[in-house]
C-alpha cells in the first residue's frame, strides 16, 4: 500500500517496437528509495508530493514504472522531472496500463548514468488546517497570536522524513505515518491589532429583545487589523479556526469562544465573534408610519405614495465598562433622510452603519425619521425594493 | 473512583514495535504522572468544561515524547495543548502526534537541551460537567420585600473523578463553531482529509444517539450531596463573562452533583405589578414580583445568571409559607429591574368595555360606493382589586395596525404610547375598590387610512 517507483532497462534500439505490456511477463528491476520527499501546502488545492530520487538510466530508452497501489492520486497529475541536462535525458511517452495504479514513464537517456530527478504527485487525503490560539490581555486590547499547522495525511501513504514546507519562509521535517494527524507550532511574524466591538444587525437581531422569552444577547468580538507594511515582517494569515482565551486580572486563562478566521491578506481587518452580551440591550421600535403625497388615477385607486417613517432606538449598557457598539440598519427602495438622530455612515444604498460610543451603565436613545419615496401600491410592487442586477 | 487518565512519560528506551506487530499491538515502556493540581472551568452556555491539569515531568536530554491517552470520557482532541510554565527552561515542543490506529491519544514531542524539571500544565475541552443555577424566593407576608437566595447544581456526568479541583464556573454566552461532544466523538481528531463530509454524518449520528440518551433522566446514577457545607463563592468579571469561583477545592465526581449557595440576599425591596396584556396573557392579569439587581437591594454589583426561581409567601411569623408560583428567570444584568412572573391573579381584574360606538366620516368614492369610514369606540377599562394590597396594574393595549388614534384619555398621565401599535395605562388601585379609566378609540378603514394622510 504505497507508492513505489522501479526502474527497468528495456534492450532497445532505435526502432525497435516495445514489447506488448498488456501481456504476462517478468520483470527485474531497481527499487530506488527517495532521498527526500517535500510536501507542499497550499491554501486550498491539495498537498503536493515531491519526491527527489536518483535514477540509475541507462543510455537509450529506459522505462520507470510509478505505481500507487492502495493510495489514490489524480494520474494525469504525476511528473517526472530531470534537475540536470534536460536537452539529453527526455520523457518521451507516459503508459496507463489498464490496472489504473501505476503508469510507465519511458525515459531516453542520451549517456548512461545516475540522473537526479523529481517526481511530483498530488495523493488524495493528504492536506493541512490551520489552527490559531489567540490570547487577549485583561482589558482586550492586545491579542498574542499561537498558529498550528494541523498535517492529516489518510493518503496510504507513510513519510518516513519529509519536509514540510507552508510558505516560502515557513518549514520543517517530520514523519508521517499513513492515518495520523500531527500538530506542529508556527510563528505568526506579528500580531494584529485588536479593538472590541458590538455588533449589532437589524436584520438578524430580534428588535424587542427584552419580550423574548430567551433573549441571546448581542454578539461582541474583536476586529483584528494586520498591519499593512510593505516588509517581510508581517505575514497574511491563513484560514483556520481561532480559539480565543482571555487572561484575566487574576492571570486565570478564561476560554471566551472560537470563530473562523478566513485568510486575512495584510492591512486587511476582519471581525472575530467571540460570544454574545447580554449586558447590552438594543431595541428597535417602529413609532410612526405617516403616508404622503397620494396619488390616485381617475377611478380614485391608489397608484403611488410616500411615508414618513420614525423608527426609534433603545440602547442600554447595563455592564461596569464602555462599549464600541456598531449597529447595522436597512431601509430598502428609494428613500431620503428627514431627521436623522445620529450619525451613520451609507455602506450602500439601503445600508446604515452607526458606530456608537456607550458609556457604562449608560442609555442612550435616538430617533430616526426617514420619507421613503414613490412606494407603489398595487402595480410594479417589486420595484419597492431595490434588486441587484 | 474513576481514573482513565494516563499521562505517560516514555523513557528514552522505550521500544516501539509497530512496524513488527498488528496494528493495535505496542509494547511500551513508561513513566507515569500525577496531578498536581486541577482547575475546571464549567460553562453554563455550552456542554464544555475547560480542565487544566497542573503535572511535574523530568526530562531528559534530547527528545522526549509524552503521551496523553484517556478512555470512558469525552475530550475534545483538537483542544489539547501542553504549556510549560516555566518559559525559561531548555525545552521545546516541537510537534504534537495524533497517533495512527490509536484513538485518544495524543504525543507531544518535546526537546529538551539538558536534563530538567518542569511544571507543565494539560489544557482541554470535556464535556458531561454541567452547572445550573435556581433560586428560592420567600415573599414577607406584606409583600414589600423577599428572601433571596441562589444555589447552584454542580453535576458531572463525564465519566470522570476531578478530585481536589479549583473549580470556576463561567457564566456568559460563548460562540462555538462545533458542539464539543462532536469533536471528542470524531473518529479522527481533525477528521479525514478526503473523507470529511462522511465523518460528519457520522459524527452528527453519534451525537444524536448520545443527545437522545442524555436527555432521559438519569438522575439515579446521582448522589445528591445538598447537605455538604456550602463554599463561598467568589465572583470577577472577565469581558463580558462572571465567574464564579468556588473557595478552597472540591472534588467533582463522576455521577455525583452538589448544590451550593452562591447568593443570599436577606431583605430584597420588592414591587408587586399586575399585568392585563390581552395579546400575551389573554384575559387573565399577572402577579409580577419586581426587584432590582443592586447592591442598594443586597443583591451585589454582578448579573444573576437564569435559572428556575420558586417563590413562596410568608403567611405569618412563625415561618409558615405557601407555594406563590415559579418562574424561568433569563440572565438579569446588575442595575437592572426585573419581573418575575407568578401566575394569575384573580383579585385584581380588567375589564375592557366598548360604552359606545359610532362609524364616521363615511367616504364614498366617485361611483358613490362606500369607500371608507372610522369606527370610534367610547372604552371603559374597568379595574377591581379585590386584595388587601393597593394593586398596581399596568394594561398593555395592541392595535392589529396602525391606523389609529386615541383621544379623550380620562388619565392622561397615567397614558404611554410604546410603539404604532401598542399603548398602555399605568394605575394603582387602591385595596377593595374599583376604578375606571375612559378613553376613545378611532380606527380608520378602507379609503380613510389614506384620506387622513392626504
Amino acid at each position: 500500500m504505497a507508492i513505489r517507483i522501479l526502474i527497468f532497462l528495456v534492450l532497445v534500439t532505435a526502432g525497435t517496437v516495445l514489447p506488448d505490456r498488456s501481456c504476462a511477463d517478468t520483470r527485474l528491476g531497481i527499487l530506488p528509495v527517495p532521498e527526500a520527499a517535500h510536501i507542499r501546502l497550499s491554501d486550498q488545492g491539495p498537498a503536493l508530493v515531491q519526491e527527489y530520487h536518483h535514477l540509475s538510466l541507462g543510455k537509450g530508452i529506459t522505462q520507470v514504472t510509478f505505481s500507487w497501489p492502495g493510495v489514490r492520486l489524480d494520474p494525469d497529475a504525476v511528473r517526472l522531472t530531470p534537475l540536470e541536462d534536460p536537452e539529453s535525458i527526455r520523457v518521451i511517452s507516459t503508459v496507463f496500463p489498464p490496472d489504473s495504479t501505476h503508469l510507465i514513464w519511458e525515459v531516453d537517456c542520451q549517456k548512461t548514468g545516475v540522473v537526479p530527478v523529481i517526481i511530483s504527485y498530488l495523493p488524495a487525503g493528504l492536506d493541512s488546517l490551520v489552527t490559531y490560539t489567540a490570547t487577549l490581555t485583561a482589558d482586550e486590547t492586545d491579542l498574542d497570536l499561537d498558529a498550528r499547522l494541523v498535517l492529516r495525511n489518510f493518503s496510504g501513504q507513510t513519510y518516513s522524513l519529509a519536509t514540510v514546507r507552508l510558505d516560502a519562509d515557513t518549514m520543517f521535517s517530520t514523519q508521517i505515518l499513513d492515518r495520523e494527524t500531527r500538530q506542529i507550532p508556527f510563528p505568526v511574524s506579528q500580531n494584529p491589532a485588536v479593538k472590541k466591538i458590538f455588533h449589532w444587525d437589524g436584520q438578524r437581531m430580534p428588535h424587542d429583545p427584552k419580550n423574548q422569552d430567551a433573549y441571546p444577547g448581542v454578539p461582541f468580538g474583536y476586529r483584528l487589523t494586520l498591519p499593512a507594511d510593505d516588509s517581510d515582517n508581517t505575514a497574511d494569515l491563513r484560514a483556520g479556526k481561532v480559539r480565543i482565551f482571555l487572561k484575566d486580572a487574576q492571570n486565570r486563562t478564561l476560554f471566551t469562544g472560537e470563530d473562523s478566521l478566513p485568510f486575512l491578506a495584510k492591512g486587511d481587518t476582519f471581525f472575530l465573534e467571540t460570544g454574545r452580551s447580554r449586558d447590552i440591550v438594543i431595541t428597535k421600535r417602529r413609532m410612526n408610519t405617516d403616508k404622503k403625497r397620494i396619488r390616485r388615477n381617475d377611478k380614485g385607486k391608489i397608484q403611488v405614495f410616500d411615508q414618513v417613517v420614525t423608527d426609534r432606538f433603545i440602547l442600554e449598557n447595563t455592564s461596569d465598562t464602555p462599549a464600541e457598539i456598531q449597529l447595522i440598519d436597512r431601509i430598502s427602495g428609494e428613500w431620503e433622510p428627514v431627521d436623522m438622530g445620529h450619525a451613520y455612515t451609507l455602506e450602500d444604498h439601503e445600508t446604515l452603519i452607526f458606530d456608537i460610543f456607550l458609556g457604562a451603565e449608560e442609555t442612550r436613545t435616538f430617533d430616526l425619521t426617514y420619507e421613503m419615496l414613490n412606494l407603489f401600491a398595487d402595480k410594479f410592487i417589486q420595484f419597492n425594493k431595490v434588486s441587484q442586477q | 473512583m474513576i481514573q482513565p487518565f494516563r499521562c505517560l512519560l516514555f523513557s528514552s528506551l522505550v521500544l516501539i514495535l509497530m512496524h513488527s506487530m498488528p496494528a493495535q499491538a505496542r509494547i511500551d515502556t513508561a513513566v507515569l504522572t500525577h496531578t498536581r493540581q486541577i482547575q475546571a472551568y464549567i460553562y453554563h452556555s455550552a456542554d464544555l468544561t475547560l480542565i487544566k491539569d497542573t503535572r511535574t515531568i523530568n526530562f531528559a536530554e534530547g527528545m522526549n515524547p509524552v503521551r496523553f491517552s484517556w478512555s470512558g470520557t469525552r475530550i475534545d482532541p483538537t483542544s489539547l495543548s501542553l504549556d510549560i510554565s516555566d518559559r525559561s527552561l531548555p525545552l521545546e515542543i516541537t510537534q504534537t502526534q495524533f497517533p495512527a490506529r490509536q484513538k485518544n491519544q495524543a504525543i507531544w514531542h518535546i526537546n529538551a537541551q539538558e536534563p530538567c524539571r518542569a511544571e507543565v500544565v494539560i489544557r482541554y475541552f470535556t464535556t458531561g460537567i454541567s452547572w445550573q443555577p435556581h433560586y428560592t424566593a420567600i415573599l414577607s407576608s406584606d409583600q414589600t420585600r423577599m428572601q433571596w437566595t441562589g444555589q447552584v447544581r454542580i453535576t458531572n456526568r463525564s465519566g470522570m473523578d476531578y478530585p481536589d479541583a479549583r473549580v470556576m464556573l463561567v457564566d456568559g454566552e460563548i460562540h462555538l463553531l462545533d458542539r464539543i461532544a462532536d469533536l471528542a466523538d470524531q473518529p479522527f481528531p481533525y477528521g479525514r482529509a478526503d473523507t470529511a463530509s462522511s465523518d460528519t454524518d457520522r459524527a452528527g449520528m453519534i451525537a444524536r444517539g448520545k443527545a437522545i440518551m442524555e436527555s432521559a433522566p438519569a438522575l439515579m446514577l446521582q448522589s445528591d450531596t445538598t447537605g455538604s457545607a456550602p463554599k463561598n463563592v467568589h465572583k470577577a468579571r472577565a469581558s463580558d463573562y462572571v465567574v464564579y469561583t468556588l473557595d478552597g477545592e472540591k472534588t467533582l465526581s463522576d455521577g455525583g452533583s452538589d448544590a451550593l449557595i452562591f447568593i443570599r440576599a436577606p431583605s430584597v425591596p420588592v414591587d408587586t405589578l399586575y399585568v392585563s396584556d390581552t395579546s400575551r396573557f389573554k384575559d387573565t392579569v399577572i402577579r409580577m414580583v419586581t426587584f432590582t439587581n443592586d447592591a442598594a437591594s443586597g443583591l451585589g454589583s454582578f448579573p444573576l445568571p437564569g435559572g428556575i426561581v420558586r417563590v413562596f409567601q410568608a403567611i405569618d411569623p412563625s415561618g409558615g409559607l405557601v407555594f406563590a408560583g415559579t418562574d424561568t428567570t433569563k440572565y438579569i444584568p446588575a442595575g437592572s429591574r426585573h419581573q418575575l412572573r407568578l401566575g394569575p391573579e384573580p383579585r385584581v381584574s380588567v375589564t375592557p368595555r366598548v360604552m359606545g360606538y359610532a362609524k364616521t366620516l363615511l367616504t364614498f368614492d366617485k361611483h358613490k360606493n362606500l369607500s371608507g369610514f372610522d369606527e370610534v369606540r367610547t372604552m371603559a377599562l374597568e379595574l377591581a382589586n379585590f386584595s388587601d394590597q393597593p394593586a398596581k396594574i399596568d394594561i398593555f393595549r395592541t392595535a392589529p395596525d396602525s391606523h389609529f388614534s386615541i383621544s379623550g384619555i380620562s388619565e392622561q398621565d397615567k397614558f404611554e404610547k410604546i410603539d404604532q401599535h401598542r399603548f398602555k395605562f399605568s394605575v394603582t388601585v387602591p385595596p377593595g375598590t374599583r376604578q375606571t379609566i375612559h378613553y376613545t378609540l378611532t380606527t380608520h378603514q378602507g379609503d380613510r387610512k389614506w384620506q387622513s394622510a392626504s
